[in-house]
């Protein structure tokens, strides 16, 4: 049913990216060397990828399945971080809890209420489904924490003006925090209404490519559409919530 | 007693050329009384801390050490939202919410969690504040971003009017006025003092103010208070060297 790549396959594959590196230089783009590199470390960090999955899949341990999922998670916070203009105080936790408890909760009702996972850290199917929920989350967590950060600095004087009317902290930038919160949704909002429509999902693709039904395959994209609004969603609000908190005393001014 | 303020001082961060931070006085060892019914004035040069002062009054920021009293008791003993509603703030910079007059007023007291008049009762009192700060009625529906910034500065007084504080803050409520304006904008200050009984604590540079606005006065010269008293005394009699510089830099402007 599958055909499968060999290496000779993808090799003839870099052509793609020779094209593209030949446009780029015949139109002057000086998009060459970051194609290069990108292209470079696409097939490193796949093939790396694969292999580490390969073992682990056959390994078949619950501790191999978590090292993997603190890996991932590791990086997520990571890439966050590196995404900041600003930082503020206990970033590095909030962060990490928004995340897990957002993630966590999606992972768990979908792998064990929703597909009932046999065994439970069964890693065919917990790790594809992080790796969904966590990338998505990351993406929005770090546009959450970008435009609440830079709002509050940017509105400082409203704020203060509204602090001043006796409003409390959490009043005083409650539109910043729905802003905020907003534009960590938008992206998901936005693919859960052109999903099929304009683009087919990646996800739903290689299944279908890998042989899958279409109709099977479908199933699990509606399910994993649903799960990723979940996952931003709760991540968000959760950073959100206690993100905004840094900025300010507990008597609703300014920290300095 | 209004304010006693015991021995307040504050710092701030500022930038070294080493790119490290240092916290430098703002404001040191404040040691002064503000008495209730009469006028007080905060004077000095800028950069002596006057706006800080204002700050620490309605706890838009704290004291490093020292204490604040306000009417015999810490500051800090007082619920910071009831603090804020009796004590009122209008920046020197002034900063409206989005929409309209009448929106910036709503939100102004929406907070104060007491029965509120409704719609057509409140603008009824909004258009009277209006009229008593010689702006015209049909303003309260006007978009504020249409307002010049003189305008501004009376929307946001009569926006803090509006929670009937005991005591107003004023930071250079006359900064962006001309010499007419600013005069009949004084003319207001004073009919507020005797019609609403208003207590009042204001920031200014200009000697022409002083004299109209008359009460007690500080001159804060680099975070410390180099003379207090009548502002009519520290005009005609100032005690220190550095006062006196100070007045003559008013007269010159």
């Amino acid at each position: 049913m599958i055909i499968e790549l060999s290496y000779i396959d993808l090799f003839i594959g870099i052509g793609l990216i020779v094209i593209a590196i030949g446009l780029s230089i015949y139109s002057r783009l000086q998009l060459e060397k970051d194609l290069f590199v990108g292209a470079v470390r696409t097939f490193v960090q796949l093939i790396a990828v694969g292999y580490v999955l390969n073992i682990v899949f056959s390994i078949e341990a619950w501790y191999a399945v978590i090292a993997v999922l603190l890996l991932m998670f590791g990086i997520a916070v990571h890439t966050i971080l590196g995404r900041q203009r600003y930082r503020f105080k206990n970033m590095i936790p909030i962060i990490t809890v928004s995340l897990m408890i957002g993630t966590g909760l999606t992972l768990f009702i979908v792998v064990y209420v929703i597909i009932q996972v046999e065994p439970w850290y069964s890693p065919q199917y917990v790790i594809p489904i992080m790796g969904m929920i966590l990338g998505n989350s990351m993406n929005g967590v770090a546009l959450a924490i970008d435009r609440l950060s830079s709002e509050i600095r940017e509105k400082r004087e409203i704020i203060e003006t509204r602090l001043s009317l006796g409003a409390t902290s959490r009043e005083a930038v409650s539109d910043i925090i729905s802003s905020a919160v907003r534009a960590a949704m938008i992206p998901t909002i936005n693919s859960l209404m052109t999903v099929g429509i304009v683009s087919l999902p990646g996800m739903m693709t290689g299944q279908i490519l890998s042989g899958t039904s279409p109709i099977i395959a479908v199933k699990y994209q509606i399910l994993v559409m649903y799960m990723i609004a979940a996952s931003v969603m709760i991540s968000s609000v959760l950073l959100v919530q206690r993100g905004y908190k840094q900025y300010f005393t507990a008597h609703h001014q300014f920290k300095e | 007693m209004l304010f006693q303020f015991r021995h307040v001082s504050k710092k701030k961060p500022v930038e070294t050329q080493k790119s490290s931070t240092v916290r430098e006085y703002i404001l040191h060892d404040l040691l002064f009384n503000i008495n209730a019914h009469v006028p007080q004035l905060i004077l000095g040069p800028s950069g002596s801390g006057k706006t800080t002062l204002l700050r620490l009054c309605n706890r838009l920021t704290d004291p490093d050490s020292g204490e604040i009293l306000f009417q015999g008791q810490a500051l800090t003993a007082y619920d910071v939202i009831e603090l804020r509603t009796r004590i009122g703030y209008v920046a020197q910079v002034p900063v409206m919410l989005d929409g309209s007059v009448l929106s910036n007023f709503k939100y102004a007291i929406q907070k104060l969690n007491k029965n509120l008049p409704n719609g057509e009762e409140f603008e009824e009192e909004c258009k009277e504040l209006l009229r008593f700060l010689n702006l015209p009625e049909p303003f309260l529906y006007y978009e504020t971003d249409r307002l010049s910034v003189g305008e501004k500065q009376r929307v946001a007084l009569a926006r803090t009017l509006l929670r009937k504080p005991e005591v107003v803050l004023l930071d250079e409520p006359t900064s962006a006025l001309d010499r007419t304006s600013t005069f009949r904008f004084l003319e207001t200050i004073n009919k507020l003092r005797d019609e609403m009984n208003l207590n009042m604590i204001m920031v200014t540079h200009s000697i022409d103010q002083a004299k109209i606005l008359g009460g007690n006065g500080i001159v804060l010269v680099g975070g410390s208070v180099v003379e207090q008293g009548p502002v009519a005394e520290i005009m005609n009699n100032p005690q220190t060297e550095i006062t006196k510089q100070f007045i003559e830099g008013m007269l010159d402007n």
